[in-house]
């Protein structure tokens, strides 16, 4: 019911008045958030633009790049002719388009089409991408912010994955009629309400390769068993298997932090969701289904899966924009980046340019614009083609 | 939608499926706890514990008995330029007995004492000072053998003409031998971790360099502790030089202050603009509302650049206006509260505004009693982010008296970096306080997850 027709007086001045104290409302939060949010927004996207290096922060000392800095960071150099790039861009584009095409036909098609074609793809996909690194071969001009891009997208993406399928697990465990449960569910939630900094500085200190608790009970492990095949009559020391050097290994410290990420958010907030998610189907679907007899995984296959699918597209919006966008914190705490810029993602590696490294304002905000765009892209790729599949 | 924490799936479990999913949950909860109990194990790990024995979990317990058996060998002092002078070797006759272990030479001087005969037992090294050479000294070291005891050992040094005293009595909690360092001049630690002893002049004066030649008494004095006074000891230590070394009271003072600071002004903020986008009527509302939820997509990266140039540039840098004015103000708050503004019956404003209230009366006597669990929801999210927050603070401040929880452990990490048993302690003190708060109030974070996670 609109207010105005309560009032007895109503003149134009009036209503002029009651508008203006209506905005007196908004007034303190509006400026606020001009000021810490429309207007560093558009500074950096000036910045983007800009090169402003040095720690004094004069204004006379920005330079106006135009697109150098978005050049520097997605650009590369090739030694093979126009043609072949362009052919490579059009391949590129090609799959991209199949994908797209497959991906909107997906629920159309029976099952061996389905699986016919996402061969079909990922052959095009691993073509493409021979092509490139044979043919083209191109050299990043800053190859650190492409090896930060493939370092958020492979912890985003396991991250995200790894975080449904276990919160779900567990949230279905915690869902049964056990006593205990209510314990559970508060040891699980721990981690959550612990201090993140005070978490990865335990967790750093749990992967050191030689002093470390975790390396130190599988040497442990490893010890018994040659133990047990020596008591066998085998060999003594048959087993020379040594524990990985985690967060100090190239190739492991991802891993590590994937590890730690599941460990943190196993019984958190997303477990909690779909706890809630779980205590919203109807009970009367369950037993329809075992009435006609249907067996534990067709119950999951066929109601719980369905219904807490809205659930399931929340999390993974929100997981990968916070997935990608994130990874400051462990990094910054447990490996500095390193080794070899392995745990570099895209968050640290802006912070780094603009705080620690060269102190470039303008290259990281251009950074940042990229990161924006990435995860604008994904969002509405998810938000396309996710909704459909979510039954509500 | 909401979460009941004490409600469960109604259909039963056969006795097979629930053994199954009580062995799942248990070797889930172990693992979820055992890094835990690491973390609680090794911070109530000292020093010595942790060199000798890195794999034990369990605290320690001091030797039961009532008596000290310690030996001190090599006694040396160093000089300005690190020199190192050897000052007795206790190499003489009746130092040199099979049953008295040596470190350095061929004997080494015994305090043995058992303490139901004797209350303490003192010992005074005397030093020929005409022999000694006149050179100024920072140090003096010796070698002490344990006996992990730890009874008190305290150090006193006659020379100069004053006597100086060391400020805290030495806890001889190790086994073997270590190298204690009795420092002259004020210093906080040792870089390679030896075991330091700060001596304070008597009367009390500006210490600095004390000229060899004139040392001639060193004194060293056993005193008895109860058991369980040196068992709390040696189990607190990592926690007391944790505290000492890094001003977490001013930490928790810091953090607490913005929290609340950045929580007031969020929920007052954004619950006046959300009652404007809810109920008021005025030109641009709703594509103002559009903008304000396009905000919230704009990651952290983009906006934290340019807002440390602006706390440059404002002078802000550094102060607590950097670490609460960002923080303040919400389009995520402003959402949350218009969604739940919205849910509120009309009727009950509609008669507040015949009864002739004004827009803020409305607002704070209708609207704000009627939201209290919207409000606290976004109340407690508010405080645990800003409790939580790492990036913003870290750009945002710099000295040691200006930063918040998690950077001053952060800054703690970097100076201890591979003492965990330090580590874990601090990390134990920034934790546990927010830990309590949760076991105490778990229903009501719970819920409060359940309606904020999600809008429907």
């Amino acid at each position: 019911m609109p207010s105005g027709a309560m009032r007895p007086v109503s003149s134009k001045t009036a209503r002029r008045i009651d508008k203006l104290t209506s905005v007196l409302f908004v007034l303190p939060n509006l400026i606020g958030v001009l000021v810490f949010v429309v207007l560093p927004v558009t500074a950096s996207l000036v910045l983007g633009f800009c090169r402003w290096q040095g720690s004094r922060l004069e204004l006379s000392a920005i330079d106006w790049m135009g697109l150098a800095n978005f050049a520097k960071l997605l650009g590369f150099t090739t030694d093979a002719s126009a043609a072949a790039v362009v052919a490579g861009v059009a391949l590129a584009a090609g799959v991209i388009a199949a994908a797209v095409v497959v991906v909107r036909r997906w629920s159309a098609w029976p099952r061996p089409v389905r699986w016919a074609a996402a061969a079909v793809l990922l052959t095009m996909g691993w073509g493409v991408r021979t092509y490139w690194a044979a043919v083209i071969r191109p050299q990043a001009s800053d190859p650190l912010f492409w090896q930060a891009l493939w370092n958020s997208l492979v912890l985003m993406t396991w991250g995200v994955g790894g975080r449904i399928v276990m919160c779900l697990a567990m949230a279905m465990l915690l869902n049964q009629r056990l006593r205990e449960v209510v314990v559970h569910r508060t040891i699980y939630f721990l981690p959550t309400v612990c201090s993140a900094i005070a978490l990865y500085i335990l967790w750093q200190a749990l992967y050191q390769p030689d002093v470390g608790v975790i390396n130190r009970s599988l040497l442990a492990m490893r010890d018994a068993l040659n133990a047990v095949i020596g008591a066998l009559g085998g060999p003594a020391g048959w087993i020379t298997w040594q524990p990985p050097n985690w967060l100090g290994g190239i190739g492991t410290a991802k891993p590590a932090f994937i590890l730690m990420g599941w460990w943190h958010q196993m019984g958190g907030l997303t477990m909690l969701l779909y706890l809630a998610a779980l205590q919203g189907i109807p009970e009367q679907l369950y037993e329809a289904a075992e009435i006609d007899g249907a067996n534990a995984w067709q119950r999951f296959r066929e109601i719980t899966w369905p219904m807490v699918s809205p659930t399931t597209f929340f999390i993974l919006i929100m997981g990968v924009i916070h997935g990608f966008q994130g990874g400051f914190q462990q990094a910054y705490v447990m490996t500095r980046g390193g080794p070899a810029g392995s745990t570099t993602t895209v968050d640290y590696f802006i912070y780094n340019r603009a705080f620690f490294q060269d102190q470039d304002m303008g290259y990281a905000s251009a950074a940042a614009w990229v990161l924006f765009a990435i995860i604008l892209a994904l969002t509405l790729i998810n938000w396309r083609y996710g909704q459909r599949r979510v039954h509500y | 939608m909401q979460i009941r924490w004490r409600r469960y799936r109604r259909g039963r479990l056969n006795l097979t499926q629930a053994a199954l999913v009580r062995a799942v949950l248990l070797v889930g909860a172990v693992s979820m706890l055992v890094p835990f109990a690491w973390m609680v194990c090794t911070a109530l790990k000292d020093k010595h514990t942790m060199e000798s024995e890195p794999d034990r979990w369990l605290p320690k317990m001091p030797s039961a008995a009532p008596a000290a058996n310690w030996f001190v060998d090599y006694l040396s002092a160093t000089t300005p330029d690190f020199q190192d002078l050897l000052l007795r070797d206790f190499d003489e006759a009746d130092n040199r007995r099979p049953d008295r272990p040596t470190r350095q030479g061929q004997g080494s001087l015994a305090l043995s004492v058992d303490f139901t005969r004797q209350g303490q037992l003192t010992r005074s090294i005397e030093l020929r000072a005409s022999e000694l050479p006149d050179v100024p000294v920072s140090t003096l070291a010796f070698w002490l053998r344990g006996d992990g005891s730890g009874h008190r050992l305290r150090v006193a040094v006659h020379g100069d003409g004053f006597v100086y005293r060391a400020a805290e009595d030495l806890r001889a909690g190790f086994d073997g031998w270590k190298e204690v360092h009795c420092y002259f001049r004020p210093e906080q630690f040792d870089p390679l971790g030896r075991e330091v002893v700060q001596l304070r002049r008597d009367p009390p004066g500006d210490a600095g360099y004390v000229n060899l030649a004139t040392i001639c008494r060193i004194e060293l004095i056993v005193l008895p502790e109860p058991l369980w006074a040196r068992a709390w000891a040696q189990w607190t230590y990592s926690f007391r030089k944790a505290w000492q070394s890094m001003p977490f009271g001013r930490f928790y003072l810091n953090s607490l202050f913005v929290s609340l600071a950045v929580t007031l002004g969020q929920v007052l903020t954004s619950a006046l603009a959300a009652y404007a986008f809810a109920r008021l009527r005025w030109p641009g509302r709703n594509k103002f509302f559009l903008a304000y939820l396009a905000t919230m997509m704009i990651p952290a990266a983009v906006t934290i650049v340019p807002t440390f140039v602006l706390m440059k540039i404002l002078g802000w840098f550094d102060t607590y206006r950097a670490l609460i004015l960002p923080a303040l103000f919400s389009a995520y708050g402003t959402f949350m509260l218009r969604q739940f503004f919205l849910s509120v019956p009309t009727d009950l404003e509609d008669a507040a505004r015949i009864d002739g209230c004004g827009k803020l009366r409305v607002w704070l006597h209708v609207i704000l009693p009627l939201s209290k669990p919207a409000l606290a929801t976004l109340a407690t999210f508010t405080f645990l982010a800003s409790w939580g927050a790492f990036q913003w603070p870290l750009f945002a401040t710099q000295s040691l008296h200006m930063k918040v929880l998690p950077i001053g452990l952060s800054a703690f990490q970097d100076k201890f970096s591979v003492e965990y048993n330090l580590l874990m302690a601090a990390s134990l003190i920034v934790m546990v306080p927010t830990l309590l708060v949760f076991l105490f109030n778990q229903r009501f974070f719970t819920r409060g997850i359940q309606l904020s996670g999600m809008k429907e």
